[in-house]
């Protein structure tokens, strides 16, 4: 039946989407007369049920064993169109869809363009779908693990999420403990509930739970496979500290006699050499920085091997690599602060009391470097205080976007400083985004404590002096957009207000073959119906790795991660690829290019015969082999040479 | 009744014009006030910019205004979180306000000047190259690699001719093969151009683009950063040319070793970046490197230099324009530079010589501080040292 093309051609209006600007009828009338074509119709929405049916019906009562729908992408609905051809008896590969929307109506102005367009692309379908041949698809086992990349609230969440459903979770991450960004602050908004209180709990709950293996120090380093199957390589750095031996009793840290910056505390305050990065760390076991020790420098020292008492000291550690399999994979890698150039503008580095905002967070936190008492270098307590937002964002120069939460973490300092210090607030704004539940309220509250908001962006911070009363304090310097004065504020203390920024390093990006976007940041499949999956199946998103936002929302989306990837171990099965690909045993001469080639090892040689053989369980039809291939025997099913020249034809018959 | 209801409407006829006179980008403004914040004028009067913006792009009263006071120093471009280019905007504004008849009257000297004469100061155009013949500036000749562009301050206006004479007599003691641009070439136009007088720019931009096209040399050197950026940035890369400051010039020769300043006498020195030098062309460390080179200097930064600098008030046609003490740009930076100690204040502008030295004398600070160029210090130390 299938050899005798019978084809069905519908041209979607999509609304006014298409129909607006691409002369439908005419698309439609035009494909009538293409070899093969038994009927062609254009209709409002081919995806409503109306319209599913209709091709269904069609199938049935004219024969058709070809069905061509020229309409949106086929990420939205090309499963759809299947669906309906499947239903009517018709493989699923006979299907082929043109994309008139994104890649025409939406995207060109002048109408004759976009018909012929349209044309163009709908006739490149229709002579495509000419050759092709029924594929079958099998059904893959899914593991039912599941690993998440990033132990910030983001990842913690979603690990306890899954592991609270009885399947098993590796949590990564690369610092000794976890707990990210939140674990460094002292109270959050718009509650103003203790960060600790709410974290610790949660961290503890992962570091006990018996689904979650926790793995520390540890980098992902490697990933093969596919939905449902992924093998994944984890590095462990060298901790040379035997943590299934250390009992945490803290012993070896006192002894350190080496004392370095500590990172938690953004180098307010030092740590030893072998530290615990804050008392709260999960796991609460130290490790020894190599670049810090004595011991490693020197080749002397040895102390904390001295005093630990269950020789838990392990100097010739080496960095290991350990193999997990998992069905699914959620990256929960947060973002970094930004520390970049605009910070120099507002004297940062040049002007002790001139701080950021992770400063801030570390001064203000009860287990932070003043035990949570706002001071300044000097040790006084400040009696103004400047909050300067957007450095850095919204800026061109710098990061163009906004990153949502530093009007709202501002305004949070605004309150910290008047309820610690008293002293008066200049909180110096573009424009105050507080959109969220209780938001604006916390806004307003902020204004009723007395802070006094300026609606203008600081352009500098210095402190030349122009009078008495400016003398040896930080004069901010701005205009008050509202009032239409250039106002100089001298204050004791200057707090900037950055935003968020993307990983710089894209590694786990590419290991995921995941997109970023322009900013760095992880793209999600679809902006408004597909948020936390991304172009690779079984790859979810949660947190600040996909894009700026505050912990309420980091959450929610790290249960819906936690979701998707449960749904996935509750389904079971994964459809795997029909579209693999394929080598001719009679053509194949034997030179195994292609078994190198292959980024899924799906291709091994056969000895006996001399030729090279696909493995279509693992193939993913990506076509590499296909491409590479001297002598023409890999091909890529459905991407036959003969489906492409026909497209291509198709496109350029007039 | 209509006395009650007082109200202002947007005037978005004028607003077009401004946006199609080449203010395409106050569309983008978000109004956060950086502009405003960083302008020097801020230091001494009540100016935004961003109001500036606000009422140009409804058309609301107001802008008119303020349109004259910018002296182009791009400090708020360069800081615009929007980029902005806002000295752009201002000369959208003053070339519209000027085809309406609204030029201030500080500018009509020049613009007659300019149109009549090629100088701002309506000087015989006969008498541009008389301080060349009197000084053994060699003519530009088919041989010569290099073209000499002044200033036209460095022609007819005494101070800057002195800058003019050291200038040449350096190319000559470093054996550069040039001539200089005489009658043929005329007021490179940066300036006027900055008060929205784009037809006579266009007029003095031919001129120059002619008389520059029939030229063999490759390379032109310019005395003024205005010329420099003109060719630079205001003229279409027809020519094929390079154009340098001469301070780059400098610290080239002075790398290879051809100039060998080998006394300067004892000063304590600080340099004002010219703003066209600086953030319009990025030239800040060959001057300073030229200064740094000569023996006996001690080079002192002031509080605001580099990408921070402050205009001396020259910009924009500002050094035409009187303003009442108390209001000058240039006084601000010479007491800028009184403070750092130094005793000589040197640029590599002659519009910046003259504001700075015209703050020296209302200031009464002849006796603390000398306004001199680089030019003027390299060619002490190499005439002193024996440089034939
Ligand atoms: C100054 C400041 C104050 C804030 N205050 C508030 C507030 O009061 N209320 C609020 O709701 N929000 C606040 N926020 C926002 C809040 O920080 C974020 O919403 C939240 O931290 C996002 O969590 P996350 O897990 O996505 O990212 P992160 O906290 O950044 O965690 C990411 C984790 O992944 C790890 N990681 C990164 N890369 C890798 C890798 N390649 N392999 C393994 N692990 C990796 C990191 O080490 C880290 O532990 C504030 C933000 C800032 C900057
Ligand atoms: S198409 Fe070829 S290269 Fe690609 S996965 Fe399949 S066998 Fe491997
Ligand atoms: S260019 Fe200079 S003078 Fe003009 S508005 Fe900008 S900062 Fe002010």
């Amino acid at each position: 039946m299938s050899h005798e093309p019978r084809i069905g051609v519908y041209v979607c209006h999509c609304g006014v989407n298409i129909a607006g600007v691409v002369d439908v009828k005419r698309v439609a009338a035009e494909m009538a007369s293409e070899a093969g074509v038994v009927l062609s119709r254009e209709y409002k929405f081919m995806c409503s049920t109306p319209g599913q049916e209709m091709i269904i019906d069609d199938i049935q009562s004219h024969g058709l064993n070809r069905v061509v729908v020229a309409a949106c992408s086929p990420r939205m609905h090309e499963g759809t169109f299947q669906g309906a051809c499947r239903k009517a008896g018709v493989n699923a590969y006979f299907f082929q869809m043109a994309n008139i929307r994104e890649h025409d109506s939406w995207v060109t102005l002048d109408k004759e363009e976009a018909t012929r367009k349209a044309i163009a692309l709908t006739r490149a379908a229709v002579r495509r779908v000419r050759n092709h041949e029924p594929l079958e698809t099998r059904q893959v086992e899914v593991r039912k693990e599941v690993l998440v990349i990033g132990g910030g609230i983001a990842g913690i969440e979603a690990a306890l999420t899954v592991a609270e459903s009885g399947n098993h979770v590796y949590l990564v991450e690369r610092e000794p403990t976890i707990g990210g960004h939140m674990a460094r602050f002292d109270k959050t908004f718009p509650t103003l509930d203790c960060s600790a209180c709410i974290l610790t709990p949660k961290m503890n709950a992962v570091g006990s739970h018996p689904n979650i293996t926790l793995m520390t120090s540890c980098e992902v380093e490697e990933v093969k496979g596919f939905v449902g199957n992924f093998d994944v390589k984890v590095k462990r750095k060298a901790r040379y500290v035997d943590h299934d031996k250390c009992t945490g009793c803290g012993a070896c840290v006192e002894k350190c006699p080496v004392k370095v910056p500590s990172e938690f505390d953004e180098g307010l305050s030092k740590r030893k050499a072998i530290y615990t990065p804050f008392p709260q760390a999960v796991p609460n076991k130290p490790v020894i920085d190599r670049a810090a020790c004595t011991y490693f420098r020197t080749g002397k020292c040895r102390l904390c091997e001295r005093f630990c008492e269950p020789k838990a000291i392990a100097f010739e550690q080496q960095e290991s690599t350990q193999e997990i399999q998992v069905g699914a994979i959620i990256v929960a890698t947060g973002f970094e602060f930004y520390r970049g150039e605009a910070l120099s503008w507002y004297g940062h580095g040049r002007y002790p009391n001139v701080i950021t905002a992770l400063e801030f967070e570390r001064l203000n936190n009860a287990s932070g470097p003043t035990e949570g008492v706002l001071r300044m270098a000097d040790g006084r307590v400040p009696q103004s205080v400047a909050i300067l937002h957007c450095i850095g964002s919204r800026d061109k120069n710098y990061q163009e976007y906004c990153s949502r939460v530093c009007c709202m973490y501002s305004l949070k300092f605004a309150h910290l400083v008047k309820e610690k210090t008293g002293a008066e607030v200049f909180e110096f704004y573009i424009d105050m985004r507080s959109p969220g539940k209780g938001y604006e309220e916390f806004h307003d509250r902020i204004r009723e404590e007395g802070a006094h908001l300026i609606r203008g962006k600081v352009g500098e911070v210095t402190d030349l002096a122009v009078n008495p009363e400016e003398q040896g304090r930080l004069i901010v310097v701005a205009e008050d957009t509202l009032a239409g004065s250039r106002l100089r504020v001298p204050v004791d203390m200057v707090v900037l207000s950055p935003g968020l920024s993307a990983h710089r390093d894209s590694k786990v990006a590419q290991l995921l073959k995941c997109a970023v976007d322009k900013n760095g940041f992880f793209i999600e499949k679809h902006p408004k119906l597909a948020p936390v999956d991304t172009a690779t199946d079984g790859v979810f998103l949660a947190g600040c790795c996909q894009g700026p936002k505050d912990i309420p929302d980091t959450v929610a989306q790290s249960q819906a991660a936690a979701a998707k990837a449960l749904a996935l171990a509750t389904r079971g099965v994964v459809e795997a690829e029909g579209r693999t690909a394929c080598i001719d045993p009679e053509v194949c001469a034997g030179c195994k290019l292609c078994v190198s080639l292959c980024p899924y090892k799906a291709i091994s040689f056969d000895t006996a015969k001399e030729i090279s053989v696909v493995n279509e369980v693992l193939c993913k039809g990506c076509g590499t082999c296909a491409a590479a291939c001297p002598s023409g025997a890999a091909q890529a099913r459905h991407f036959k040479d003969v489906h492409i020249f026909n497209e291509i034809e198709g496109v350029l018959a007039l | 009744m209509a006395e009650f209801m007082r109200c202002t409407s947007p005037m978005l006829e004028v607003a077009q014009a401004l946006l199609e006179a080449g203010g395409e980008e106050l569309k983008t403004c978000y109004q956060c006030g950086t502009c405003t914040s960083v302008c020097p004028w801020g230091n001494l009067i009540e100016f935004s910019p961003r109001r500036f913006i606000e009422t140009a792009r409804l058309g609301l009263e107001g802008f008119e205004e303020a349109t004259w006071t910018c002296v182009q120093c791009r400090m708020c471009q360069d800081r615009c979180p929007q980029q902005i280019d806002i000295p752009q905007i201002f000369r959208a504004v003053r070339g519209v306000l000027s085809e309406g008849g609204s030029t201030p009257p500080a500018l009509r000297v020049p613009l007659a000047g300019l149109r009549g004469e090629g100088n701002p100061w309506v000087e015989p155009r006969e008498k541009k190259t008389a301080w060349a013949t009197k000084n053994d500036v060699p003519a530009l000749a088919p041989e010569h690699e290099v073209v000499l562009f002044a200033c036209c301050a460095n022609e007819y206006e005494a101070r800057n001719q002195r800058d003019g004479v050291a200038v040449a007599g350096l190319m000559k003691a470093a054996g550069v093969s040039f001539g200089y641009l005489g009658k043929e070439g005329t007021c490179c136009g940066d300036l006027i151009a900055t008060t929205g007088a784009e037809s006579l720019f266009s007029l003095l931009r031919k001129t120059n683009l002619n008389a520059l096209g029939g030229v063999s040399a490759r390379t032109t050197v310019t005395i003024s950063p205005h010329c420099l950026n003109a060719f630079r940035n205001r003229y279409p890369a027809v020519l094929g040319m390079t154009f340098r400051h001469v301070t780059e010039l400098w610290d080239e020769l002075l790398r290879e070793g051809v100039l060998k300043p080998s006394r300067g006498g004892a000063a304590r020195v600080t340099y004002h970046d010219p703003c066209y030098l600086g953030r319009h062309n990025g030239v800040y460390e060959a001057p300073r490197n030229v200064l740094k080179a000569i023996p006996g200097i001690e080079l002192v930064e002031m509080a605001h230099h580099h990408e921070r600098s402050i205009c001396c008030g020259g910009g924009g046609g500002g050094a035409w324009m009187e303003r009442p003490k108390g209001e000058r740009l240039g006084d601000l930076r010479v007491m800028e530079a009184v403070s750092t100690g130094a005793d000589t204040l040197v640029t590599a502008c002659p519009y910046c010589v003259q504001m700075l030295e015209a703050s020296v004398l209302g200031l009464n600070l002849e006796g603390k501080i000398k306004v001199r160029t680089v030019s003027e210090l390299l060619s002490d130390s190499i005439a002193q040292g024996g440089v034939e």
